[in-house]
């Protein structure tokens, strides 16, 4: 097998054999498996009450291969280029203003871990990387199968060498992240990065970036932001509108679709909540307790922990993720409308107020936890971590100490992508909607003192 | 160390038939090694209570265990006003009113108990539950075990049988070794072939028994600590029936431990007490209140003029 | 002007303000009559507000009695200028440097002039942090040197007071105003074309106008006027608030501050952010895409907070089209 090493040009750095390492039926049942998961998931979603009927839409386009893979496909084939994102930081505002699609590419179905552990072993990895890079191994996910170009950011280990993977299969490009954001040169030097970004979408796509398209996209987003900061206030009323889980989905659908189509069904969206709302009906259960969701991100379909929680008598009133709310939490302000500022306006908003635990000290987080508890009247919150997550569980004490001291209660969970450990975790969270309803007991007692 | 804190009485139905008020309550626990029931008078007196191994029927066998009970203390099954479910299997027995996970259950019988303490341990079957107590024994904080249930009560279980020792007799047995043994691994899997290498080196029952209790106290103890508490523990489930492991966690902790006269029961117990009393006026808690309309954060004069404008 | 999608809401207020300085405290430019002559009013000198080459202006700039007193040595003009520098002063730790944004033709100007710039597609120069801490010392030093200018000329037995005749007034040779408002007479007709103007003059005015177009607000960082402002740089009635609950730390306050004042965005304690260098001009507010963060505020009531974007209004039927066009 001695292949000659041209160039220096590695042509593989983890499958030598990649053609003949998965077998056909193995990709088959990956992907059936991945399938009926999928499915699954949405028809728990679809048996909620009281479901307002535009969800459909949002259910559609994150199912597998659904419409809008046919559409990207056949982007593709009239000469268009889409490119991939492993992260919220990438700005999404460039890849459209150089006519090329964005869509986020992690992967939360369970089935695609296995290929990866047979090639990585069954060690304590991010269960999120294993089963991205499985995905692409056995072309589990049609999402993967047409991208031209990957954008990396290196922020967590587990990213990082993920990027370093998936140069088997698709071209990347690496970001450095600046991972301590005092000091006088990381403005400086996310900045360059995204320069250097530019470039290789320009040569990627064969066009160059124009203010006018540029400012265009912005806009959209905008506007997106716009329509995504009311359907939170939808969720701020006292008898929540629409469940956590619909929140997640529609977040996650705002980086697979065209932005201007997704703000459009937003905007329909909350017209129905709010005829919802006029009308007296409701989502959820009766006093329900109102929760929320922090940690390590959970991809559609990994819905395991907030169905349990949403089953349990709980609604999940916000979400600290960076599948929810981290994606369309901040608008991009333009102050000066010439090239090179608009560009550092863009490149700070995707670094600055970004509240992932990659960065240190990450004080922003603490803060946004704060505001929330405080807005939407928080009951107890459920912090999340994915196995092997150092960063979130490193955090997860920082958090429960600042909570006990505004006596909150917390819950602190570790899952992985296997449906083995879900009794377990009900219990626990059963126990912890039954603690706060208790508790709601105290307070009224305390507050009639 | 075995303190009773309060020691429940167990009187006849045939005396208190004739008060007045008198209503029943039962309590049924499902856990993983045994189904406990329990009846309780009036919500304070324990008038019956039984345990046997769970089975494959759980529902069958809680009627079964029931009824039995009932026939016993000469109860009719109309007096009883509430059938309240917990432990591992409480979703299956479906005559019951209510179902209440064990952690709240155990806490609330914890309280009733002992309502000094601060924390309240469960060593069951096949868990490690610390419940932290709050306010009138409210839970305020929990952790149980995860993913592992070694140094529970099955693996004590698994090692009796391993040295064909009766599981009442072991705490006893242990407490007179005057030289444990240490055991390497927490695993239960691999201890029991360690313990049987043991027997076969020619080492004595009760030695290793004690090295095996010293590795549970430890488990528990580190378990407890994670709470950072000071103050008085209160320790239920079939474990607490093990004097020798209560000792050692005694010494572990240097901390007061209180333990009931029937530790295996105060699920049991805490689940009857869930029913709602007809006596005490009390309020429904579980509805969610609204702190007073919360003002919007003090609007610019000139975002007061717009919501004016748009009414 | 409006170059910015979000927040106009206080430039809309700040822009007919200071028009409405720039033609009436200038009087005389386009016929409006002076405040009148009686003795109170005649002593009304607001700080840079108005300027002594402007033909029938009804006012002053403060620094023309303030020279005019200390050149003269103590003389009759000394108590008026004793007088007029306590009323300053008194104005000053009343409102603070709110003169600088929302009075002042110079940071009108030079606002017009980064709008200018910004029309042309041209990025700011934006200067290193050790420069900009220089700079905000030279506004002290100009000060400093004036007052000592001026007091030498008025001390006789320096005899330096032979150059009070072609020197009264040390610092409005070298203010862009001089050369300014005199050319602007000039193109207007109200003096003729002829009046000459010294050199220094005129190269203080170009200086002026290419510092100010490529970095924002240049003058105000070396304006004397600016710097007896800040050092009263305590709170003042009008101030600037932030709520350190609800900041993301996005910086976008600091990246949009025309005068790169540090302390908006440093300081992570719910209070008074101002300082030295705040002319209060309100952007950060406009800017800041957080409800409730930034506010300025009269006292304790807040007058116009920042505020997070949202919809037109929800339930009605909106075009996406016009929302995507609003930025």
């Amino acid at each position: 097998m001695g292949k000659e090493i041209q160039n220096n040009e590695i042509e593989s750095r983890y499958l030598i054999d990649k053609e003949g390492y998965f077998s056909p039926e193995q990709k088959e049942r990956t992907g059936k498996k991945s399938r009926e998961m999928a499915n699954n998931v949405i028809e728990i979603l679809r048996g909620q009450k009281n479901r307002p009927k535009t969800m459909h839409y949002f259910d559609e386009l994150l199912s597998y291969g659904g419409k809008r893979i046919d559409e990207i496909i056949s982007f593709r084939n009239s000469g268009g280029k889409v490119v991939g994102t492993t992260c919220v930081m990438v700005p999404m505002e460039i890849i459209g203003a150089l006519g090329a699609k964005g869509v986020r590419i992690c992967s939360g179905y369970y089935e695609c871990v296995h290929p990866s552990n047979e090639l990585l072993g069954d060690a304590g990895l991010c269960p999120l990387v294993k089963s991205t890079l499985g995905a692409k191994m056995v072309s589990a996910n049609p999402l993967m199968d047409v991208l031209d170009l990957l954008v990396a950011p290196a922020t967590c280990d587990g990213k990082m060498k993920l990027a370093e993977m998936m140069e088997d299969w698709v071209p990347v490009v690496m970001l450095n992240v600046p991972r301590v954001k005092t000091g006088d040169t990381t403005s400086k030097l996310w900045l360059e990065e995204i320069k250097y970004l530019i470039r290789k979408l320009e040569s990627l796509t064969g066009e160059r970036l124009r203010k006018k398209y540029l400012l265009r996209e912005i806009r959209k987003w905008n506007a997106a932001n716009r329509a995504w900061n009311d359907l939170m206030g939808f969720r701020l009323a006292k008898k929540p509108l629409i469940s956590g889980r619909d929140a997640m989905i529609i977040a996650q659908a705002s980086e697979i679709d065209d932005i201007d189509r997704w703000t459009v069904k937003v905007n329909e969206l909350n017209q129905n909540l709010k005829q919802m709302d006029d009308s007296g009906v409701y989502a959820g259960e009766e006093n329900a307790a109102r929760v929320m969701l922090a940690g390590s991100p959970m991809i559609f379909p990994n819905f395991k922990i907030p169905t349990v929680i949403e089953e349990s008598g709980g609604i999940i009133v916000f979400d600290e993720l960076c599948s929810a709310n981290r994606i369309l939490n901040n608008p991009v302000i333009v102050d000066e409308t010439n090239t090179s500022e608009i560009i550092r306006a863009l490149a700070e908003r995707y670094f600055f107020p970004c509240t992932c635990p990659c960065f240190s000290p990450n004080d922003e987080r603490i803060t946004r936890l704060k505001d929330a508890i405080k807005n939407y009247n928080v009951e107890g919150v459920v912090f999340h971590t994915l196995r092997g997550c150092h960063l979130n569980n490193l955090e997860g004490t920082k958090i429960e100490l600042v909570l006990r001291d505004l006596e909150i209660p917390m819950l602190k969970l570790e899952s992985e992508y296997d449906e083995g450990d879900v009794e377990q975790v009900r219990t626990r969270v059963e126990a912890f909607v039954e603690m706060i309803k208790a508790r709601r007991k105290v307070k009224r007692k305390k507050k009639k003192k | 160390m075995v303190d009773v804190a309060k020691n429940p009485v167990i009187a006849s139905s045939k005396n208190l038939a004739a008060s007045a008020n008198g209503f029943y309550d039962i309590g049924i626990d499902v856990g993983a090694i045994s189904t406990k029931v329990l009846i309780l008078h009036n919500a304070k007196d324990i008038i019956g209570k039984k345990v046997l191994p769970t089975t494959m029927q759980p529902d069958k066998l809680a009627k079964k265990m029931m009824d039995l009970l009932l026939k016993e203390q000469g109860i009719k099954r109309e007096a009883v006003k509430h059938i309240i479910a917990t432990g591992q299997g409480r979703k299956v027995i479906d005559f019951a009113d209510m179902a209440r996970t064990e952690i709240t259950a155990f806490a609330k019988g914890a309280y009733f108990l002992f309502p000094q303490a601060e924390v309240a341990v469960d060593v069951g079957g096949q868990g490690i539950r610390v419940m932290k107590l709050g306010e009138m024994g409210i839970v305020s904080d929990f952790r149980t075990n995860v993913k592992c249930s070694s140094c529970t009560g099955c693996f004590i279980d698994a090692m009796a049988i391993a040295l064909d020792v009766g599981i009442e007799n072991v705490g006893e047995l242990s407490s007179s070794s005057l030289n444990p043994e240490t055991i390497s691994t927490t695993c239960t899997i691999f201890a029991e072939s360690e313990v049987v290498s043991l027997v076969a080196k020619g080492k004595k029952k009760e030695d290793i028994l004690a090295g095996l209790n010293a590795m549970v106290a430890k488990k528990v103890g580190a378990v407890i600590n994670t709470t950072r508490t000071r103050g008085p523990v209160f320790l239920g489930g079939g474990v607490g029936l093990n004097v020798d492991v209560i000792r050692k966690l005694k010494e572990r902790l240097a901390m007061d431990i209180y333990v009931p006269a029937y530790p295996q029961f105060v699920g049991a117990l805490g689940a009857a007490l869930f029913a709602p009393n007809p006596l005490i006026e009390e309020e429904e808690y579980e509805e969610y209140e609204d702190e007073e309309e919360k003002s919007q954060e003090k609007g610019s004069f000139f975002s007061r003029l717009r919501s004016r404008r748009e009414k | 002007m409006f170059t910015s999608f979000k927040g106009r809401q206080i430039r809309i207020f700040r822009i007919p303000v200071q028009i409405a300085v720039l033609v009436f405290l200038l009087g005389g430019l386009y016929g409006v009559t002076s405040f009148g002559t009686s003795p109170l009013l005649k002593r009304v000198f607001l700080p840079n507000a108005s300027c002594r080459y402007i033909e029938s202006a009804p006012t002053y700039c403060f620094f023309y009695p303030l020279q005019d007193g200390l050149t003269t040595g103590f003389g009759g003009y000394f108590i008026d200028a004793i007088f007029l520098v306590l009323i300053v002063t008194v104005l000053i730790i009343i409102l603070g440097r709110i003169w600088c944004s929302w009075i002042c033709p110079f940071g009108f100007m030079q606002e017009l002039l980064s709008d200018l710039r910004n029309k042309l597609n041209i990025p700011p120069l934006r200067l290193k942090w050790t420069h900009r801490v220089l700079l905000r010392q030279v506004k002290y030093a100009i000060l400093f040197f004036t007052v000592l200018i001026s007091i030498s000329i008025g001390i006789s037995a320096l005899g330096l007071t032979e150059t009070q005749a072609t020197f009264a007034l040390p610092f409005c040779q070298v203010c862009p105003a001089k050369g300014f408002f005199t050319i602007f007479q000039q193109i207007g007709g109200i003096i003729p074309p002829s009046t000459t103007l010294p050199f220094i003059a005129i190269f203080m005015l170009l200086f002026f106008i290419f510092t100010s177009f490529f970095t924002r607000m240049f003058w105000c960082r070396v304006c004397p006027m600016g710097g007896y402002m800040a050092l009263f740089a305590t709170r003042s009635l009008v101030w600037l608030y932030k709520d350190a609950d609800k900041c993301t730390k996005c910086r976008i306050c600091l990246r949009v501050c025309p005068m790169d004042h540090d302390k908006v965005f440093e300081h992570m304690k719910t209070g008074d952010v101002g300082g030295e260098d705040c002319t209060l001009c309100g952007k950060c507010v406009e800017m800041c895409p957080e409800d409730g963060c930034l506010s300025l505020n009269f006292m304790s009531k807040r007058l116009t907070v920042s505020r997070k974007p949202k919809f037109r209004g929800t339930g009605k039927r909106i075009s996406i089209k016009s929302e995507i066009s609003r930025g």
